[in-house]
């Protein structure tokens, strides 16, 4: 069972990061209002943003340690990002996306072995279709599931998603939603989810990390949070389900 | 009643007759002038204007090339004063200039910067040059600097005047740029009129033997188109006067044919 | 039956102004092609200032070009990726030449690379001469052209998202691959843009190119300069000239900004 730990204090720009959480591979869900810093957390983690104060490690793997001089840089996390609106490259095709990881640098592996190794994933995701497809050519839930398979195609320690269901229209939402949360157990390893809807929590069957300017104010399952609701936003947040 | 109308129809007529000023109107003469005498002109300008209060001038200058070509063009200029003769005449044959006659003249020298660094003080050493400026061939100035190399070449040689050419590092559109460039210093030599290696105190002088120089001849005329033939006429009457040529005289200009 | 939407007098105004500019701009093109007989361009063609100055109209902003995105790509990344106060800085000055008459830059280009400037002699002294050589060309090019190119470099690869470079980066990119193998193509059009800017810009310089460079047939005298000393010959030479130097502008703007249409066309780049 892997555990992992993420505390960062930091200035950016003029917002205050203070939080500390930590978990194992049952998803987390990390909800708050708009500014408290979610997208800002997850960006520290995948160590996007400098930090003046960290400590990041998964499994057995220090990421971050600012007190002991550690710093991995982002390349070398192991970490799968997927943020809102997906970010997927307009410029490749599907399968030059899924591709991206295994041609570079570390993971750099021959063009045929990436193309079996993102084949093979695009398949496990029902992409296998869409492989030639460009990106504008790609529905909301098809680009989803395309910025998954390019996050898992390096076997990451952690995944990262950024309201990964945000961009859909509520019918898809419900199958998208299904699919994650099966891939997801699937997948096995720590992941953490910005959502703003309960319902992917229920999904997820995931614990709840509340922020609030930057601060982590409350930590637990759906059921401790109906009980007892730290603040409004939280107490609005359970009671829609 | 018939009177009347007939004496106010006499006074309108009349008055359209007297002129196409009404009193105190001032007007401005238009003179396009080579830019070799651009340190004369103001001098001469200004003693016209004390003459005739009524009567502002207003002169542009460039090479002698650039504004035929701008009176060629239809530009609203009333007189033209070129650095040669080949210019005007081009422009009175295409009926664009009615009166001209000469003006003023001078000599060419040649020029270099007060630091000589190429060491030339005499105008055989004119190969001695790594950058010589001179002016295009269509401006005045260039088509006279090559007929000092031509002359030049039969006396010191086809060698000489091809050395020379071989220096030759740009050529500029008017005799002020080709001075402008020696100024700098980034020429070693230039060969300008005599008149404007004077008026500049940044310029050594290095003169041309005789043999060699040409007379380079000033033009004046008044334009085909000008509206204001009688003063333009009036101000070509007044360079060729006393006053104007000691004027003249004082930049180093010689009279006209001398 | 339909029911048009009545159309406002604005939109009337707002073509009638388009129009005026839109005309303004192509008539005196239209005007200089009309004017000249089939034997005035041939002749024109066979005229010995013509081409040598077009071949070195095009050698030299070919390199000034290449010598501008080489130099100024990278920068204009770091002024589009950099928060920092010097980055804005830099942004200003990159700009000076644009705001700057070419004949103060010549004269500016003069006063630094002369016999008597601040580095002309420094660089006398191991050989290397700029004014009145075709590299003085080159250099007056790169000045006045290049903050076009950076400045619409920048802009380009300011709308990169950043959350691609995030994601490339996780993916195991280093920094480099990822301004190489992401940004850059995405950017690539906007970049094209400002190089067909900053081509056509240096195509058309003139001033501080006769003041820094000098006018020499076959060794600093460029289109523009022909063009001007051709006036000074016969006018419908110029004309030649000035039409001639046109239709290459035209064409080597279509040629870029058709370049990204014609790599959808073949296919994608390998990895």
């Amino acid at each position: 069972m892997t555990t992992w730990h993420v505390s960062v204090a930091t200035r950016v720009g003029g917002f205050e990061l203070d939080l500390a959480m930590d978990g194992d591979t049952t998803p987390v869900a990390l909800i708050g209002p708009n500014g408290s810093g979610k997208t800002t957390a997850l960006r520290a983690i995948a160590g996007a943003i400098d930090v003046e104060n960290a400590h990041i490690h998964v499994g057995d793997r220090e990421l971050e340690h600012t007190e002991a001089g550690i710093h991995v840089p982002m390349e070398h996390r192991r970490i799968g990002y997927v943020p809102q609106g997906y970010g997927l490259f307009p410029h490749l095709t599907v399968q030059e996306n899924v591709e991206f990881g295994l041609a570079y640098g570390p993971y750099h592996h021959s063009s045929t072995d990436r193309r079996a190794h993102a084949s093979k994933l695009l398949s496990e995701l029902g992409c296998a279709s869409l492989s030639a497809r460009r990106i504008d050519r790609l529905s909301g839930g098809e680009k989803q599931r395309v910025a998954l398979a390019r996050a898992l195609v390096l076997d990451p320690d952690l995944l990262l998603m950024d309201e990964p269901l945000a961009a859909l229209d509520a019918t898809r939402r419900r199958a998208v939603r299904r699919f994650l949360a099966d891939r997801l157990e699937a997948f096995g390893r720590p992941s953490i989810l910005v959502t703003h809807d309960v319902r992917d929590v229920i999904a997820l069957e995931a614990t709840v990390v509340a922020l609030d300017s930057g601060r982590v104010i409350q930590r637990g399952s759906l059921d401790e949070l109906r009980r007892s609701p730290a603040n409004d936003f939280i107490a609005e947040f359970v009671g829609a389900a | 009643m018939r009177m009347a109308a007939a004496a106010s129809l006499l006074l309108l007529l009349t008055a359209g007759c007297s002129g196409t000023r009404e009193e105190n109107e001032r007007m401005t003469l238009s003179v396009f002038a080579a830019s070799s005498l651009t340190d004369v002109m103001p001098d001469l300008v200004e003693v016209f204007q004390g003459a005739h209060p009524d009567v502002d001038v207003a002169v542009t200058f460039a090479g002698s090339q650039v504004l035929r070509f701008q009176i060629e063009q239809g530009a609203s200029a009333d007189v033209f004063a070129s650095a040669n003769e080949a210019h005007m005449r081009a422009l009175e044959d295409a009926g664009h200039v009615i009166r001209s006659r000469a003006l003023a003249a001078t000599d060419l020298v040649v020029v270099v910067p007060l630091a000589n660094g190429a060491a030339i003080e005499r105008f055989d050493q004119l190969a001695q040059a790594t950058r010589i400026v001179v002016g295009t061939p269509f401006v005045p100035i260039g088509a006279y600097a090559d007929t000092v190399l031509s002359k030049a070449s039969a006396v010191l040689g086809e060698d000489f005047a091809a050395d020379v050419r071989d220096r030759i590092a740009s050529m500029e559109s008017n005799v002020r740029l080709v001075r402008a460039k020696v100024e700098l210093g980034e020429a070693d030599a230039a060969l300008v009129y005599r008149t404007d290696a004077m008026n500049s105190d940044r310029v050594g002088l290095v003169p041309i033997p005789d043999a060699f120089n040409v007379q380079a001849q000033f033009w004046v005329g008044v334009t085909m188109s000008s509206p204001r033939g009688d003063e333009a006429g009036r101000f070509l009457d007044f360079l060729s006067s006393p006053p104007a040529r000691e004027i003249f005289r004082a930049h180093g200009f010689r009279s006209a044919g001398s | 039956m339909t029911h048009r939407a009545h159309r406002s007098p604005m939109v009337g105004m707002g073509v009638l102004f388009g129009a005026t500019l839109v005309g303004l701009l192509v008539l005196p093109f239209a005007a200089l092609a009309v004017s000249t007989p089939l034997t005035d361009l041939r002749a024109g063609a066979g005229h010995p200032l013509f081409a040598p100055a077009l071949w070195l109209s095009l050698r030299t902003t070919l390199t000034s070009l290449s010598i501008t995105v080489v130099l100024g790509t990278p920068l204009a990344w770091w002024l589009a990726s950099s928060r920092s106060r010097t980055a804005r800085v830099t942004e200003v000055l990159i700009d000076l030449p644009i705001v700057i008459p070419p004949a103060v830059v010549g004269v500016a280009l003069l006063e630094t690379f002369g016999r008597r400037g601040l580095v002309g002699p420094l660089l006398e002294a191991v050989g290397i001469t700029v004014p009145f050589t075709g590299g003085a060309v080159v250099v007056a090019q790169v000045v006045v052209s290049s903050p076009f190119f950076v400045q619409a470099a920048a802009n380009a690869f300011r709308k990169v998202e950043p959350d691609m470079l995030i994601v490339a980066r996780t993916l195991g990119a280093s920094p480099t691959a990822a301004f190489a193998r992401v940004a850059l193509p995405i950017a690539l059009p906007g970049l094209l843009v400002g190089a067909s800017l900053a081509w056509a810009r240096a195509l058309g310089e003139f001033g501080a190119t006769l003041l820094f460079a000098g006018n020499m047939p076959g060794r600093t005298q460029t289109m523009p300069l022909a063009i001007f000393s051709a006036l000074e010959a016969d006018v419908r030479l110029a004309i030649v000239f000035s039409l001639v130097l046109a239709a290459v502008g035209v064409v080597l703007l279509v040629a870029i900004r058709f370049v990204p249409v014609l790599r959808q066309f073949q296919g994608r780049d390998a990895l």
